[in-house]
C-alpha cells in the first residue's frame, strides 16, 4: 500500500487521502514537502507443489526478518530560494526624501516552509549601476530598512511594517520593498546602490523569526531525521542559504531655471499709455523661478544687481511695498527693502536681495516664483 | 471513486496477510538507497549507491527487493507487487529482475501489462502511458525458487 506520512504536524496525508493522490497529481513544483515519510513494500506471491500460499510482505533491510516493517525513508529540507529585484531602472530619490522604496520578490523554491532574515545595504562607491546607467554609485542612502509587503504589491509605511519573511511556504513569493532616506546632500544624478541579502532561517513558528539553518553537508546522515540541503544559486555563494539582489536610487534635486523680463511701466511724457525707456521713466523687473525637478526647492534666494545706471524704486506697490512677490499665481505677497532689517528682503547698495531667514521661499517642482521690483530711469 | 474502493479492499487484504506471514516459505526484504553522482578534479564523474538518509527532491533512490527461500521446498510462480509511492516517479527502464516479465500498473494495481501496452485516458483523449503514470511494478518471475536458492528485483524512482 502507498502510505504518506508528513512529519512535523504540517498536514496528515493518510488512508483515503493516500488513494486520492494515487491519480499522479503532485502538488509542490517545489517538490515533495520535507518530513514526508515515503514507504515502500512489497508483497511476494508464490505457489508450492501448485498451492498458492499466501503473499509475503517484505521486510525494511536492517529490521528483523519476518517483521514486515516497510522500508521507508524521510525526505529532506531541500533549502532553495530565489531574490530578484522588480525595479527596471533607479529609482528616483530627493534630498533627504524618507521611505523611498525599491521592490525585490523573494520565492521559496524549496521544500519546506522557512522564514527569512532581510539585511540591506549600501554598496560601496564606484559599484556600477545594476540597471547599466553611466554612473557608478558615489553616495550613500540613510536610514535602510527592508519590509514584507502586506500583500497587495503597493508600498505602504503604515503597514508594510514586517522587517523579516514568516512562513513562507514551498513555491510561495512576496514581496518585499527596501525602504530608505535620499542622502543629505547629493546633486542631481548621484547614485546610490543597493543590495538586500536574505537569509534562509527555520520556519514552522509563526509570528516570529526562526533560528538560523545550517546545511548538514558535514553532519552524519540520519535516516530518520529531517536534514538540510542547501540548494540555492547565485549570491554570496551557491548553496549558502543566502541570496542577494541589488537595486538603486538616483539623486533627482529641484532643478531651478531663471528668467527676467523687462516691462515700460510709464514715463514722464505718455504717463501709462504705451509708455517708452526714456530718462525719468519707470521701469519693472521681473525674475521668474521656475521649479523644473522633482524636489521642492525651500529657501529660494533671489538675489539681483541693479544696474548703476537705473535707480531702485521703494514703496513701489505701496508704503513699506519695495517688492513684490507670488509663488506660481497666488496672492500677492510684498516686503521691504529698506526698512532695515535685512532677513526678509534688503538693498544692499546696488545688490537687492528677496529671500532671507524671515522669509523663506519654498518652489514646489513645477511651481513659479515670481519678483518684482521697479526702478526710475534718472532724468539726468 | 472505484480505485478508492479497491484500496480499501486491498488494505483489509494485507492486513489480513500479516497474521498470517509468520508460517511463509520465503525472506522478503526491500532496501533503499540513493544514487549520488561525484565530480572529482579532473571532471570525471561517478555514480555510487550511498544509504537513502539525506534525500531531497530530485534525488534518485533505488529500491532492491530480494527474496530467499528458507523452507525445504522449492516455490513456483513467484510474483513481486510493488507499489510506487505517491511521491516518487518512477524512471523508465529502470525495473530489473533476472528471469522475470515485469510489467506495470496505471490503475493501482488491478490491472498489469508490459510498459509499452499501457495506455491512460485523460481528458477523453487515450495516450501512451508515461512512467509517472505508473502506480505499480510486478515481476512474475519465470523460473523457480528453489530451497536454500535467493533472487532479486529492482526498480529506481525520483523523488518528486
Amino acid at each position: 500500500m502507498k502510505t504518506v506520512i508528513q512529519r512535523g504536524g504540517l498536514f496528515l496525508r493518510l488512508g483515503m487521502t493516500a488513494a486520492a493522490l494515487l491519480l499522479g497529481q503532485h502538488a509542490f513544483a517545489a517538490g515533495t514537502t520535507a518530513g514526508t515519510v515515503v514507504s515502500n513494500q512489497a508483497t511476494v506471491a508464490y505457489a508450492v507443489a501448485g498451492n498458492g500460499q499466501t503473499p509475503i510482505l517484505s521486510t525494511a533491510a536492517g529490521s528483523a526478518p519476518g517483521t514486515f516493517d516497510p522500508t521507508t525513508f524521510v525526505v529532506d529540507n531541500r533549502v532553495d530560494f530565489s531574490l530578484v529585484t522588480v525595479d527596471t531602472a533607479l529609482q528616483t530619490t530627493g534630498l533627504g526624501q524618507a521611505n523611498v522604496p525599491t521592490r525585490f520578490t523573494l520565492t521559496n523554491e524549496g521544500n519546506l516552509v522557512q522564514d527569512f532574515r532581510l539585511d540591506p545595504a549600501n554598496l560601496p562607491d564606484t559599484t556600477a549601476d545594476p540597471f547599466g546607467g553611466a554612473q557608478d554609485d558615489n553616495i550613500d542612502m540613510a536610514a535602510l530598512t527592508a519590509y514584507v509587503d502586506d500583500g497587495d504589491g503597493v508600498w505602504e509605511p503604515a503597514s508594510d511594517v514586517a522587517t523579516y519573511v514568516d512562513e513562507l511556504a514551498p513555491d510561495a513569493s512576496v514581496t518585499i520593498w527596501v525602504a530608505a532616506t535620499g542622502p543629505a546632500a547629493g546633486i542631481t544624478g548621484d547614485v546610490a546602490v543597493v543590495d538586500l541579502d536574505a537569509t534562509v532561517r527555520e520556519g514552522g513558528v509563526a509570528n516570529a523569526e526562526g533560528g538560523p539553518v545550517t546545511d548538514d553537508i558535514g553532519v552524519a546522515d540520519d535516516p530518520d531525521t529531517v536534514q538540510v540541503v542547501f540548494a540555492d544559486g547565485a549570491g554570496p555563494g551557491p548553496g549558502d542559504g543566502v541570496e542577494t539582489a541589488l537595486s538603486g536610487y538616483q539623486v533627482a534635486t529641484a532643478a531651478l531655471e531663471v528668467r527676467k523680463d523687462v516691462t515700460v511701466i510709464s514715463d514722464p511724457f505718455n504717463g501709462t499709455t504705451n509708455p517708452k525707456a526714456i530718462p525719468g521713466a519707470i521701469v519693472e523687473f521681473s525674475v521668474q523661478v521656475t521649479n523644473n525637478g522633482t524636489q521642492a526647492a525651500t529657501g529660494v534666494v533671489v538675489t539681483d544687481a541693479i544696474d548703476a545706471l537705473v535707480t531702485f524704486l521703494p514703496d513701489a506697490y505701496g508704503a513699506g511695498q519695495d517688492v513684490r512677490y507670488d509663488i506660481d499665481g497666488g496672492a500677492d505677497q510684498f516686503c521691504d527693502a529698506t526698512d532695515g532689517t535685512a532677513t526678509d528682503c534688503d538693498l544692499a547698495g546696488t545688490s537687492l536681495t528677496v529671500g532671507g531667514s524671515t522669509l523663506s521661499l519654498d518652489v514646489n517642482p513645477s511651481e513659479t516664483l515670481t519678483v518684482s521690483f521697479r526702478v526710475e530711469i534718472p532724468a539726468s | 471513486m472505484k480505485i478508492l474502493t479497491t484500496l480499501m479492499v486491498l488494505m483489509m487484504v494485507s492486513s489480513t496477510h500479516a497474521l498470517a506471514q509468520q508460517q511463509g516459505h520465503l525472506d522478503v526484504t526491500t532496501s533503499v538507497q540513493k544514487e549520488e553522482v561525484t565530480v572529482d578534479e579532473s571532471g570525471q564523474s561517478e555514480t555510487k549507491l550511498v544509504e537513502a538518509n539525506t534525500v531531497v527532491p530530485g534525488d534518485r533512490v533505488i529500491y532492491t527487493i530480494t527474496f530467499r527461500n528458507t523452507s525445504e521446498e522449492t516455490a513456483e510462480n513467484v510474483v513481486i507487487t510493488n507499489p510506487i509511492a505517491e511521491s516518487l516517479t518512477y524512471v523508465a527502464g529502470s525495473a530489473f529482475g533476472p528471469g522475470a516479465i515485469i510489467e506495470f500498473s496505471v490503475d493501482g494495481g488491478q490491472t498489469y501489462a508490459l510498459a509499452e501496452e499501457l495506455t491512460v485516458t485523460e481528458d477523453g483523449e487515450t495516450r501512451s502511458a508515461h512512467p509517472g503514470d505508473f502506480t505499480h511494478i510486478r515481476w512474475a518471475m519465470q523460473n523457480e525458487l528453489a530451497a536454500g536458492a535467493q533472487g532479486t528485483a529492482r526498480f529506481a524512482a525520483v523523488l518528486d
